[in-house]
């Protein structure tokens, strides 16, 4: 079995004893630790991003946390599967993944490979399958079988250095329906690394939500990952929102594997500080009339930057499909920055649409003046600027309790003055 | 009784003077229109007096009720109760009417700190408070339900842009209202709807600076004098027959006459 430990190109050491240790001593099954094994695999030198990556150009992989970065922390405290006794009946499994392995070992097996995605993620997305610990949850959704409440876990990292390395594995079976709300927070300002590594899995005519709410404290360094695989007629939804005080570098990857499927990616990135948010995307486009839109805003604050590298490929063997990439920075300080860059492959002429739309600006003096002349200060008139701003993609949320988890999570930065008067 | 009084009022825009000295003093409860043509300076008037950045005070004063309001940033200006109906109001996706209209309200109402420094002591209008208020003011302007859960502006035709300047004058009951070619822009059904509004707002509390460039919405709201604008000064000053004299013979008659008189 191969140890990067004597490899000098990959900074952080890891090795098939770490791996097979942890899964022993969390008591896991064979087929489990094996799984892990795999991934440990291919955790190899070459999966290593060199910086040269488009994706990893304007993202520097120095300063790696020092922490372990195998956690012992199997459970996070407080973390609750809460399902309705509806859903339960029809047989939806909404549990943390060692339980679900333990109780539900035919389904976690069929879902459990590493995963695939961006080449230059796959170290983390390694790391991530081979030392998943505390926070790492399973959701299965039969067929047919609609969950109306959102699931909803709130997961909280206590404080401590140790990497914080989970999976999160959505399944809807074919017409179900579910939302998946994950809100994570950390504790501590200790440098310290998080991999948060989901994989979505639209089947059939599904219609998924996936909410992931990001408020790590300062210190972390967040290299998650995320793909979404939706097959025909399926209906997926994602919404990343980035309102910690740490730094990420998140890759998403969203694949149309069917006809007529329907794929919406928003983010929403309110940071300060000199924190540098720096998300790439792959929409790889599909199928025969298939849909894929991306839309990000960010408000930036201080001394903040964030990165936009996204790539569509609509594939020659697509027919008629609609895609666009949308990535708008509002300026809030003279030093924050944007750096937005959207690539288009199309590969086929059979094309209904496909385009990209990227801005960076400070708000508008002319709607600065206008809301400053019914009464607002400057401070207020810019916060119910901003908050305008975040709608656009918050008002996409059906769950009145989903929209304001995601306006509390992004209060710290944007206040609340528009909130304070809601009424429609 | 309130007054806005406008002394020696010079204001330049990108270095280019466009106001060349403005006297006028508008007591509450009458209306003054001031009538001039394209590029006589009745915007730059209007947004000056509220303080937008871009226009530069050379010199002179805007008193109310003897506080320079030249003094003071955007928001004192409207919380001491000087409202502009905007001739081209920006529209803030996102924020519906409703939340903006309470929103700005709740900020008109609450109490800077003594120090200015402090924390803002808050005095919001209650929400059934505030909705009596607005189906009352929706009402008497004949606005739709649907109008309120748009985002301000966005999307808004010229004559809802309008209606919504109305709204918001009534709304937040300013002492003091500026209106900016409001009629601009408008069919005549939509404008007899703002006229109205406008004429609903007048009160013995109430000083009013009507601004056009057409005399048509003084056919439906009267003022008790007109002005005549031309390259940034007041060249005359008289009653309602002043707009009908400048409906039928044109701006240049009064530009003939004045240069003439300079001759």
């Amino acid at each position: 079995m191969a140890s990067t430990a004597a490899l000098t190109q990959v900074p952080l050491l890891l090795d098939h004893r770490m791996v097979e240790q942890h899964s022993l001593r969390r008591g896991e099954p064979k087929w489990l630790r094996e799984a892990r094994l795999e991934a440990l695999d291919r955790f190899t030198p070459d999966a290593w991003p060199t910086g040269e990556e488009e994706e990893w150009r304007r993202f520097p992989l120095k300063d790696l946390p020092a922490g372990p970065i195998v956690s012992t922390l199997d459970h996070l405290p407080g973390i609750q599967f809460k399902l309705e006794p509806e859903a339960t009946a029809a047989g939806v499994i909404f549990k943390g993944l060692l339980r679900a392995s333990l109780d539900n070992p035919e389904l976690v097996r069929s879902h459990i490979a590493p995963g695939d995605g961006i080449p230059s993620h796959a170290a983390f997305r390694a790391l991530a399958d081979a030392l998943w610990s505390a926070g790492s949850s399973f959701v299965h959704v039969p067929a047919g079988v609609e969950v109306r409440q959102p699931l909803v876990l709130e997961k909280v990292w206590p404080a401590g250095d140790d990497a914080m390395l989970s999976r999160t594995i959505v399944v809807a079976e074919r017409d179900s329906s579910v939302t998946l709300v994950e809100d994570l927070t950390s504790d501590g300002e200790a440098p310290r690394l998080a991999v948060p590594h989901v994989e979505v899995h639209a089947g059939a005519g599904a219609r998924v939500t996936y909410v992931g709410i990001r408020r790590f404290a300062p210190g972390v360094l967040d290299l998650g990952f995320q793909r979404f695989r939706s097959a025909r007629d399926s209906d997926l939804r994602s919404l990343n929102v980035f309102a910690g005080e740490g730094r990420s570098k998140v890759g998403i990857e969203s694949d149309i594997e069917g006809d007529g499927a329907v794929v919406k990616l928003f983010g929403l990135v309110a940071a300060g500080d000199n924190q540098r948010i720096d998300v790439n995307s792959f929409q790889r486009v599909d199928g025969r009339s298939s849909q894929s839109d991306l839309l990000y805003l960010s408000a930036l604050y201080e001394r903040a930057k964030a990165i936009f590298y996204g790539l569509i490929r609509v594939e020659p063997t697509s027919h008629g499909t609609g895609s666009y990439q949308e990535c708008r920075n509002m300026l809030l300080s003279p030093e924050a920055g944007a750096d937005p860059i959207p690539v288009l492959e199309i590969l086929t002429n059979d094309v209904v649409r496909c385009g990209h739309g990227a801005t960076a600006g400070a708000l508008g003096d002319e709607e600065l003046f206008y809301a400053m002349s019914r009464g607002f200060d400057r401070d207020a008139a810019q916060q119910l600027l901003v908050h305008g701003f975040f709608r656009r993609v918050i008002n996409e949320l059906k769950d009145e309790h989903v929209r304001q988890r995601v306006l509390s999570a992004v209060r710290p930065r944007i206040g609340n003055i528009a909130e304070m008067g809601v009424l429609v | 009784m309130s007054s806005l009084k406008i002394r020696d009022l010079v204001v330049s825009v990108e270095g280019k003077t466009i106001l060349n000295g403005i006297d006028l003093v508008i007591e509450s409860g009458s209306v003054h229109a001031i009538m001039g043509p394209n590029g006589s300076g009745k915007s730059t008037l209007s947004l000056a007096i509220m303080g937008h950045p871009k226009y530069k005070i050379v010199r002179g004063q805007v008193l109310f009720d003897g506080v320079n309001l030249l003094k003071l940033p955007v928001d004192a200006r409207a919380r001491a109760g000087i409202f502009l109906a905007f001739q081209y109001p920006s529209a803030i996706p996102g924020v519906s009417v409703a939340n903006f209209l309470r929103t700005a309200i709740n900020a008109r109402r609450a109490a800077p700190s003594a120090d200015g420094a402090g924390e803002v002591k808050k005095n919001d209008m209650p929400i059934p408070q505030f909705r009596k208020l607005l189906a009352e003011k929706m009402k008497l302007l004949g606005i739709d339900d649907s109008f309120i859960t748009r985002s301000v502006n966005d999307g808004f035709s010229g004559g809802e842009k309008k209606r919504l300047e109305i709204l918001q004058m009534h709304m937040f009951q300013p002492r003091f209202a500026i209106l900016d070619e409001t009629d601009s822009g408008l069919d005549i059904d939509a404008l007899k709807v703002v006229a109205e509004g406008i004429e609903a707002m007048r009160s013995p509390d109430v000083g009013m600076l009507l601004i056009t460039h057409y005399e048509r919405i003084l056919r439906y709201v009267h003022p008790d004098f007109v002005h005549v604008l031309v390259d940034g000064r007041i060249v005359r000053t008289g009653g309602r027959e002043l707009a009908a004299e400048l409906e039928s013979k044109g701006y240049d008659f009064v530009r003939e006459a004045l240069y003439a008189g300079r001759a």
